[in-house]
């Protein structure tokens, strides 16, 4: 048995606690804290609406309800796949957002698999061949790669392949491009961003995994660089590189929204950029729920994964007991912790961290 | 949350415990820190005295000629209304510089604060903060910060305390992880050994051992923060026009690309550049504490 | 002695170059020998060169590292010409590799057959069914039970002990002609140590390879070395067959090895009077100790029904393998874990009490300053931040010991008390060797003037000659200041040297207790006697040393204690 069904149960109730909580979080800043956002809209004289006609808007979308009757009818809505209705256009959020989604979510896919792909490269010429002679700079001119592209900044990136590819050059079509001529420009502005993150924590844990002593045993064996690379490294050094995946979903959001904007593409981005604009909370809200589902869903799906990929996590969730193994914090969370520590150089030991320590600790206040 | 959450110059596997009784040779600062070291000061010169640098008015292009190609007289060119480019890229470094340390101070306080009373107290105070630090994460660091700025409203300071909320919860994983490993540490038991109160460690011991990796952290994200006021500024939700911020300089550049790339090329470079040589800066500070 | 030499080693030096520094030499001028059938040991403190060694001969020096001058040839073959491809013909084949740390020394996601099978695929020796069937008899070669099942198993489901073994099984898939074994057995138990060492005995036997020995245990490599090679600072001190290096040491170096080497000291320390030990009014009395973190089956995590006492100004010593619930004990005694049940009574302390009960603070406080505890590892016990004087200050103004005026002189005392010079007050503890760190450490413990000292593994990091320095001051300190010593330690030599009465324990349980002479002498448990019976003892020191295959003990209780 792979998955514990104890702690596949416990995994998704920490999910839905997430879920829930983040939605209480945008509802009261998007929706209690900015008050009353029909008066607002509708009270406005020059639209020329009866006290009696603001009433009945007023009674149809229980604008006068307690917090938490909207709170829940908010809630219900969600759950229900009614977002309500946008406070610019009237229309319905969700008719809104699923008109734009197909379009985001191609671009997402296209710019993720297009950084992975990136990342790959950049990270295994940065960690392969010779570390001495003429052929090792290409090696640390790649090692800094990553750097340069965290440093970019992603509307400026867009501009500048807008500029470079279209203008100058003349290769790729912004005006009347076809679909996928369209989508060539936006991916490389949504990649090269996105895959710094991940060529930067492959080279790291390739660099870890090649310092490992079963590595040198293996080397000791008669390997060559490339029997090391496909048998030995890759496996161990993915698996820091799946937690990541869950982790850049943010990035993702990030730069859907800017690429969107520059290429003026319709999507959830351009949605959400005009929806600030007109301060149109509803559609706000409710791509912030969307796009926190999809991270939730993502980061349990990777964690799910992990004892999958890492035979060791398996046998411990068989013997230990879940209770325990989730108690302190649950994977995702410690292994994002680890790569944030190690981003500052710090190395955590977790094995450290159960049970024993945890009484030994001093009452001494 | 923002990249600088999983950004490192890779450094080897080397366990930390080796580095205590290592050899203690002070390695020469790299050229690459240097020259980061030199961008960065000419940035907070900016910042703080911006004539030095430029003799035009940043909002006022008087009878110059519109959208004029760079030269000595006008190094990045003149804007749509003969403003000098440089001279706003000067003069953006104050709005842009001071969002960012606004931005990173709300993340280091509130962040740091949260961490180290979630890994020193432990037990239910660390699961219901922990908890809700996992909640400011899972929300995309960007939607995060849109909603945030429409609460509060269009402004520099605005978007810089969107900013900073979104880097709480970094500061607060890193310092609570720290916390925890030091806490647990046998100096820290030592201490208590001898007979230290739980105050006493936490100041003599806990925090100064704990906070280098989390000042290192800041000076990372310095260089975020810039990137992602930016971006804030660019959608148009930062500092209102006609006041220079260095992702406004590029949006409005934006719209001549065609005919006057310099507008928005030359700007990017400069910001680019910033944020380059703060990561430069945060990764040595980082070597060197570490 | 056969004539031709397998190995050879002829002036070999290695330069380690630190960038922008100068290069500093880690070996020179070495020259060694290794003859078929015949193992030859490195023996060396840490930072001897010892490792470098081993790591040249198999061509895997870090790329810092630089043969400067030298020769090695493996028979007719110069290793040192070799290239990329070269080296990849000969590792495996010719030349196995055993590595220290059995723990991170297996590719944590592959089974244990593909690991041992690895060399055989590398080398194309063997397609998929071919070499399962080879690994299968591979590790029944290496004493593996279950083969089958534990080739399809993976590393983190195995012991030590057994990880050990699987690497030796991989190393010696293809029957090289020489293995090295870089520390093969220092991150195991001493009864597990003892397996592997009789398993390479065996293997080098039966086909005849030579083994090069890299150890810092001087016991291990008098014990089964034929040539023995003591290495100081990159050189080699003396060199010769090991019976001669034993007894005659040619060297002041190696014979001081020798000497401070605790397992080969047969003299205990004079026992205090036994009677003492029995006296009605014991210092410390542990009763029906009981703290249960986790229980599989029989094995316990943590401790149960641990009972001993300790007469005040005497040692006790707790012995036992990784995981025996010592170090439970230990923190149990410094009041750092309140036990779930037993009593813990200390002077007219009840370290019980003060977790359950609601104990003034002030009665915490004395109780803080009776019982110290000094740490296994000096690097992690003395807070980086801090100068040693800071350190030492600290517990002084703690407990509100002296004043501005008289801790100064407090704080002097205490560094004369443990030999540290003065001028070391103002460093950190970066700047001081481990043996001085657990001198700070010891002195941070005595300066609030204790009853109890508890020494976890107080001397294990420590590099022997450190460790007998270390010893001999504890002993003096505790004669001068009537002190009273638990002294937890997995190394029975050194208890033997230190303790009065000794405690053995082992998964939880204790399994017995008594003066330490007795215990050694007449050793009422089969688990006590394993324990003894695994100390190395170099063969020109004890002449009846057993012969190999001639075990007291049931395998099974072998390797339980392994997997504990």
């Amino acid at each position: 048995m792979i998955l514990d069904t104890r702690y596949l149960i416990v995994r998704l109730g920490q999910a839905v606690l997430v879920l829930l909580l983040a939605f209480t979080a945008a509802f009261i800043l998007l929706s209690l804290i900015p008050g009353d956002g029909v008066t607002a809209r509708f009270a406005d004289p020059t639209l020329g609406l009866s006290p009696e006609q603001i009433a009945e808007i007023r009674e149809a979308t229980g604008a006068d309800d307690s917090w938490f009757g909207r709170y829940i009818t908010s809630l219900t809505g969600f759950l229900t796949g009614n977002f309500g209705y946008s406070v610019q256009t009237g229309a319905a959020v969700s008719t809104i957002i699923s008109a734009a989604l197909p379009s985001t979510a191609v671009l997402a896919i296209s710019g993720f698999v297009t950084a992975l792909v990136l990342a790959v490269l950049i990270a295994v010429f940065a960690t392969y061949g010779p570390a001495t002679g003429p052929l090792s700079r290409v090696r640390r001119v790649l090692d800094s790669v990553p750097s340069l592209f965290i440093s970019i900044p992603v509307f400026w990136l867009g501009i500048l392949l807008i500029q470079v590819f279209s203008f100058q050059l003349g290769i790729v079509s912004v005006v009347d491009a076809g679909p996928a001529e369209a989508l060539v420009l936006p991916t490389l502005t949504v990649a090269v961003p996105l895959s710094a993150p991940i060529a930067q924590v492959l080279i790291r844990s390739i660099t870890e995994v090649q310092a490992s002593g079963f590595v040198k045993v293996t080397t000791a064996k008669g390997a060559s660089e490339l029997w090391l690379l496909v048998h030995t490294v890759a496996r161990n050094a993915v698996l820091p590189g799946l937690t990541i995946i869950g982790l850049v979903f943010g990035e993702l959001v990030a730069g859907a929204v800017v690429t969107e904007t520059v290429f003026g593409r319709n999507g959830i981005g351009l949605i959400t950029a005009q929806a600030v604009t007109h301060r149109d909370n509803p559609i706000l809200l409710a791509v912030v729920v969307i796009a926190t589902f999809g991270y939730v869903i993502i980061n349990l799906i990777v964690d799910l994964l992990y004892p999958i990929i890492d035979v060791r996590l398996r046998s411990k969730r068989s013997v230990a007991s879940v209770s325990r193994s989730l108690r302190s914090h649950d994977g995702p969370t410690r292994r994002a912790l680890t790569a944030t520590a190690a981003s500052v150089g710090v190395d955590l030991d977790w094995d450290d961290d159960p049970a024993p320590s945890g009484e030994t600790k001093e009452k001494n206040a | 949350m923002s990249i600088t959450d999983v950004f490192t110059r890779g450094q080897g596997a080397g366990p930390h415990r080796a580095r205590a009784h290592g050899t203690r040779t002070r390695p020469g600062i790299p050229p690459a820190t240097v020259v980061s070291a030199l961008v960065l000061l000419i940035a907070i010169a900016w910042a703080l005295v911006p004539g030095l640098f430029t003799h035009y008015d940043p909002n006022d292009g008087g009878d110059t000629p519109a959208l004029l190609a760079p030269s000595l007289e006008h190094w990045f060119g003149t804007d749509q209304t003969g403003r000098d480019a440089f001279t706003r890229v000067v003069y953006g470094a104050s709005q842009s510089l001071l969002a960012a340390l606004v931005a990173v101070g709300v993340g280091l306080v509130l962040g740091t604060t949260i961490g180290l009373i979630a890994g020193t107290r432990r037990g239910w105070l660390d699961d219901v903060l922990m908890r809700l630090v996992d909640v400011l994460l899972s929300i995309p660091a960007i939607l995060l910060s849109l909603s945030i700025v429409v609460v509060l409203g269009f402004g520099t300071i605005n978007a810089a305390i969107a900013v900073g909320v979104t880097a709480i919860a970094q500061f607060a994983r890193l310092a609570r992880s720290q916390a925890v490993q030091i806490n647990t540490s046998d100096f820290v038991a030592a201490a208590y050994g001898s007979g230290g109160t739980f105050f006493s460690v936490l100041v003599r011991h806990i925090l100064p051992n704990s906070i280098s990796p989390v000042l290192s952290l800041a000076v990372l994200q310095i260089g975020s923060a810039i990137l992602q006021i930016s971006t804030l500024g660019f959608l148009g939700y930062g500092t209102p026009p006609p006041t220079p911020e260095w992702g406004l300089i590029i949006a409005e550049g934006r719209n001549f690309v065609a005919t006057a790339w310099w507008l928005t090329v030359l700007p990017g470079i400069v910001v680019m550049a910033i944020v380059l040589a703060t990561h430069q800066i945060g990764n040595t500070l980082r070597k060197v504490t570490s | 002695m056969t004539g031709s030499s397998l190995l050879r080693i002829d002036g070999l030096s290695v330069d380690y170059t630190h960038r922008g520094g100068p290069s500093v030499p880690a070996v020179s001028e070495l020259d060694l020998v290794v003859r078929p059938g015949s193992m030859t040991a490195v023996v060396g403190e840490s930072g001897s060169g010892k490792s470098t060694t081993a790591n040249a001969v198999i061509g895997l020096l870090p790329s810092s590292a630089r043969v400067t001058a030298g020769r090695i040839r493996l028979g007719d073959l110069d290793l040192l010409s070799l290239g990329a491809a070269g080296w990849r013909g000969v590792r495996g084949t010719q030349i196995g590799y055993v590595p220290q740390d059995p723990g991170s020394s297996l590719n944590p996601l592959q089974t244990i057959g593909k690991s041992v099978a690895e060399a055989l695929r590398i080398h194309r020796r063997a397609n998929r069914a071919e070499a399962r069937a080879q690994v299968i008899e591979l590790l029944a070669r290496v004493g593996i039970d279950r083969p089958e099942k534990r080739a399809d198993q993976f590393p983190h489901e195995l012991s030590g002990g057994m990880r050990q073994r699987v690497l030796i099984a991989a190393a010696i898939a293809l029957r090289p002609r020489l293995l090295i074994a870089d520390e093969p057995t220092s991150a195991l138990d001493v009864t597990v140590q003892k397996q592997v060492l009789d398993l390479l005995d065996q293997l080098r036997a039966e086909t005849g390879m030579g083994v090069l020995f890299i150890t810092h245990d001087l016991a291990v490599a008098g014990e089964r070395a034929d040539e023995l090679a003591v290495m100081h600072g990159g050189l080699i001190v003396e060199s010769g067959p090991a019976g001669r290096v034993f007894s005659h040491p040619s060297t002041e170096y190696a014979s001081r090895l020798i000497t401070d080497a605790p397992a080969l000291q047969t003299k205990a320390r004079p026992a205090l009077a036994e009677a003492a030990a029995r006296t009605a009014h014991p210092f410390v009395s542990v009763e029906s100790l009981t703290h249960v973190f986790d229980r599989t089956g029989d094995q316990v995590s943590g401790v149960e029904d641990v009972d001993f006492t300790v007469a005040r100004g005497t040692t006790h010593g707790i012995v036992g393998e990784s995981g025996s619930g010592k170090t439970t004990t230990g923190k149990a005694l410094a009041g750092f874990l309140t036990p779930q049940s037993g009593q813990l009574r200390i002077g007219d302390f009840d370290a019980a009490e003060f977790g359950r009960g609601r104990p003034s603070r002030q009665r915490r406080r004395e109780f803080r300053r009776t019982v110290q505890l000094v740490h296994q590892n000096p690097f992690s016990a003395l807070d980086p931040k801090h100068s040693i004087r800071s350190t030492l200050t600290e517990p002084l103004r703690s407990f509100r010991l002296g004043d501005r005026t008289s801790r100064p002189r407090l704080v002097a005392e205490a560094m004369d008390r443990v030999a540290l010079p003065a001028d070391f007050l103002d460093r950190r503890p970066a700047e001081l060797s481990g043996g001085q760190l657990q001198r700070v450490a010891i002195a941070r413990a005595l300066i609030v003037e204790p009853e109890l000292v508890v020494f976890d593994e107080a001397v294990s990091a420590l590099d022997v000659t450190v460790q007998a320095q270390i010893l001999t001051l504890l002993d003096d300190l505790q004669s001068q200041l009537d002190l009273t010593y638990v002294f937890i330690s997995h190394d029975l030599a050194v208890i033997r040297q230190i303790a009065d009465t000794v405690s053995v324990m082992s998964r939880g349980h204790l399994m017995e207790t008594g003066p330490t002479e007795e215990i050694f002498a007449r050793p009422r448990t089969s688990y006590t006697r394993s324990l003894l019976d695994a100390i190395p003892r170099p063969a020109t020191l004890s002449s009846d040393s057993p012969p190999a295959d001639d075990r007291p003990l049931t395998p099974t209780l072998l390797t339980t204690a392994a997997e504990s």
